[in-house]
């Protein structure tokens, strides 16, 4: 009788636990990775990974995992690293460190022999930070890092405004091991702003910086870093207004006239898969004496070749139809079979030239398609500020017979509200055929398609 | 004294002076304390992997000293022939069983403290007191988690040797963790209706280890966690039902048996 009775009770018990089961399934997933068959994923790890990963050990694995990945990276073995960037934010998607250096890894450290970045990786880079937003939402981590990649990396500061403002919208970060954004990046959406070409933005943004920074330092009057901030943040604010002052408001401003920049370029094919791309900015000679004499550079230009017909809104091309074919729906390694070669060339008293060597990395410079487009742009947003003061954020003080575009650069801010404005810029896009760069002779001639 | 408190009395004795448990707990604070050799990273991934090693680590060990505790509780006694001694006195075979497995979770308490603490100091040196603060949910969590495998040890070893106990509450330990595996099995729209079938007994007929894996928000506090208060009381819900299951069948299988 007894022994039914315990029976009984077992059941009961058994009826009771997988009753409880069921509502903890819901919440468990929120401490865990969401990858699908992760276990399939990882085959050709070590089996004690493996294991660790099956006794529920995730983490540790993770964390090992990425210790090795730092000494393949100072053992310079980048291939190494991208399976393992992988599989640690399968691992642990809440280890933060994994999606930024990775990303940065993945968007920077892929080069050519002369340390161009491999353009292909950037959309790979941006696909690990948004899995790293998706994932972490709660943090300001992966907001800022995104903002970074558009802001630094394809200096297309309009697209980094979003990212900037949602990383912005953290309280501050009392210590590094605190969430909370640590007060001096918040800069970062000012800065951003004003190269989108969107001053009143930008000093707005100062102005709230400013206040925060306050708020802050009545709170930690001990750090010095806390009175620091205020003091670069009033510096900029205040610069800023100065500058919007001489190049916009004042009459007639230091931005006009507009100046003949004279812009064109040539690129000849002087040995197999080497080019010399050489023209002329002519910024020069108008700045004072006192600016030539230090070798002032104005800037730099974006030059850019491509297979023709390739059209990514991420190159600095800035051609109306690209579209978003960088975009990986499913984030993958693997890099489209095309040919993207990105640099950028400082102009020197008005003149810019360089040679430039892909015959070293056939993998990075397939040159599969029969004919490539290059690109060269001078781009106002990117210029320094000394240059800027005479040609204005926007370019307004900037003019040209033949390469004049005038581009409505628009940004859209995290709640969608959209802000265009006019840039004015100089381009030239030219023709080059797979002949002529196998070959090494020949000069590119201007293709006018683009624009 | 009631015959419960001082078989677990003996059994926390006779656990805390072997020397293979002691191993154990010694290689584990080993572990731990040479865990700040990740200062080469920056501060928060340092953090971050020192919190993982170190649960990592203090898991670990406990799942191998509860195993190992586990499988000898009752078969030692019936070796030793001290059962004898014990039942003779008016000790109930369910009290003996009870004693045993409170002798086991003690043990297995004092083994999680002694480890928290020292990785408590080590993380608190390393990084911040309160960074180091969130290590208790884990702690707990692990206890809860050790006390349904030393339970589940308890229960094998009343009908299985110590050496295929061993293998058995591993398996199950192993099994167990995969929760997330077993209940997408169970209801994965690919799946065949055997296969559901399979999954559903696993998930629910095993105890799920992997409920009390809740690293991840200590390593990163910054996740945020819907009702996360009470998705651990729902797990030491669980887990003392799961313990009385047990515990139960193993009274029932130790009552029949000849001692």
């Amino acid at each position: 009788m007894r022994r039914l009775q315990l029976i009984l009770a077992v059941l009961a018990l058994w009826v009771l636990s997988a009753a409880l089961q069921t509502a903890i399934d819901p919440h468990r997933k929120q401490f865990e990775p969401k990858v699908q068959g992760l276990f399939g994923k990882m085959t050709g790890l070590p089996t004690e990974y493996i294991f660790g990963t099956m006794l529920g050990f995730r983490e540790v694995v993770a964390g090992a995992l990425w210790v090795r990945a730092d000494s393949f990276f100072h053992e310079g073995n980048y291939d190494a690293i991208l399976p393992i960037i992988r599989l640690v934010t399968w691992l642990d998607p809440h280890n933060l460190d994994v999606y930024s250096t990775g990303a940065w890894h993945i968007g920077y450290n892929f080069t050519d022999t002369e340390q161009r970045s491999d353009r292909r990786y950037l959309s790979a880079a941006l696909k690990l930070l948004e899995e790293g937003v998706e994932n972490n939402p709660d943090v300001y981590d992966m907001y800022f890092e995104m903002g970074w990649m558009w802001y630094d990396k394809i200096k297309q500061a309009n697209n980094s405004v979003q990212w900037f403002q949602k990383a912005y919208e953290f309280p501050n970060r009392p210590d590094e091991y605190s969430p909370g954004i640590p007060p001096a990046r918040r800069h970062m959406l000012a800065h951003a702003w004003e190269k989108a070409g969107l001053i009143d933005q930008a000093l707005l943004t100062w102005q709230d910086i400013l206040q925060k920074h306050e708020q802050y330092y009545q709170q930690h009057k001990k750090e010095y870093m806390a009175k620091v901030q205020i003091d670069v943040a009033k510096h900029n604010y205040t610069l800023t207004e100065l500058r919007q002052y001489r190049r916009y408001l004042k009459q007639p401003p230091d931005t006009q006239p507009p100046i003949d920049v004279k812009f064109d370029v040539k690129v000849r094919v002087v040995e197999p898969k080497i080019i010399e791309v050489s023209g002329t900015v002519d910024l020069g000679n108008y700045f004072d004496e006192q600016m030539q004499k230090v070798d002032f550079r104005p800037g730099r230009v974006d030059v850019v070749l491509r297979d023709e017909g390739y059209k990514s809104s991420i190159l600095p091309t800035d051609e109306k139809e690209a579209g978003e074919v960088w975009r990986q729906k499913v984030f993958t390694f693997d890099v489209p079979d095309v040919t993207i070669m990105q640099e950028q060339i400082a102009i020197i008293k008005g003149k810019f030239k360089r040679k430039i060597d892909m015959s070293k990395d056939p993998m990075m410079y397939s040159f599969k398609a029969p004919r490539y487009v290059v690109t060269v742009r001078f781009n106002p947003l990117y210029a320094p500020p000394q240059t800027q003061d005479r040609i204005g954020w926007r370019g307004e003080g900037l003019t040209d017979k033949r390469y004049l575009r005038v581009d409505q650069v628009t940004t859209v801010d995290k709640d969608g509200k959209t802000y265009t404005v006019p840039v004015r810029r100089v381009r030239k896009h030219l023709l080059l055929t797979r002949e002529q760069l196998l070959s090494g002779k020949g000069e590119a001639v201007e293709y006018t398609e683009l624009e | 004294m009631t015959a419960v408190t001082a078989i677990a009395y003996n059994t926390v004795r006779e656990a805390l002076s072997r020397r293979v448990v002691l191993l154990f707990l010694f290689g584990a604070l080993v572990l731990i304390i040479l865990s700040p050799l990740f200062s080469f990273l920056s501060p928060r991934e340092e953090l971050t992997l020192l919190k993982s090693l170190g649960l990592g680590v203090i898991q670990l060990a406990s799942m191998f000293i509860c195993i190992v505790m586990g499988i000898s509780l009752i078969p030692a006694e019936i070796e030793r022939r001290t059962i004898y001694t014990v039942l003779s006195k008016p000790v109930q075979r369910y009290e003996f069983v009870l004693g045993k497995f409170l002798g086991g979770i003690l043990t297995m308490l004092f083994n999680i403290l002694f480890m928290g603490i020292v990785f408590f100091a080590v993380v608190a040196w390393r990084a911040t007191p309160k960074q180091a603060l969130d290590l208790w949910k884990g702690f707990m969590m692990i206890f809860f988690q050790m006390s349904i495998l030393v339970s589940l040890a308890i229960f094998f070893s009343v009908f299985l040797t110590p050496f295929v106990n061993f293998f058995m509450s591993l398996g199950v330990y192993i099994v167990g963790t995969l929760s997330s595996v077993t209940e997408s099995l169970m209801k994965g729209e690919n799946r065949t209706v055997i296969q559901k079938g399979i999954g559903a007994v696993l998930h629910y007929l095993l105890p799920q280890f992997g409920n009390f894996n809740i690293q991840n928000k200590i390593i990163h506090p910054e996740t945020r966690i819907i009702n996360e208060g009470v998705y651990y009381i729902q797990n030491i819900g669980y887990a003392i039902l799961y313990i009385a299951v047990l515990l139960i069948i193993a009274v029932i299988i130790f009552d029949r048996r000849e001692v």
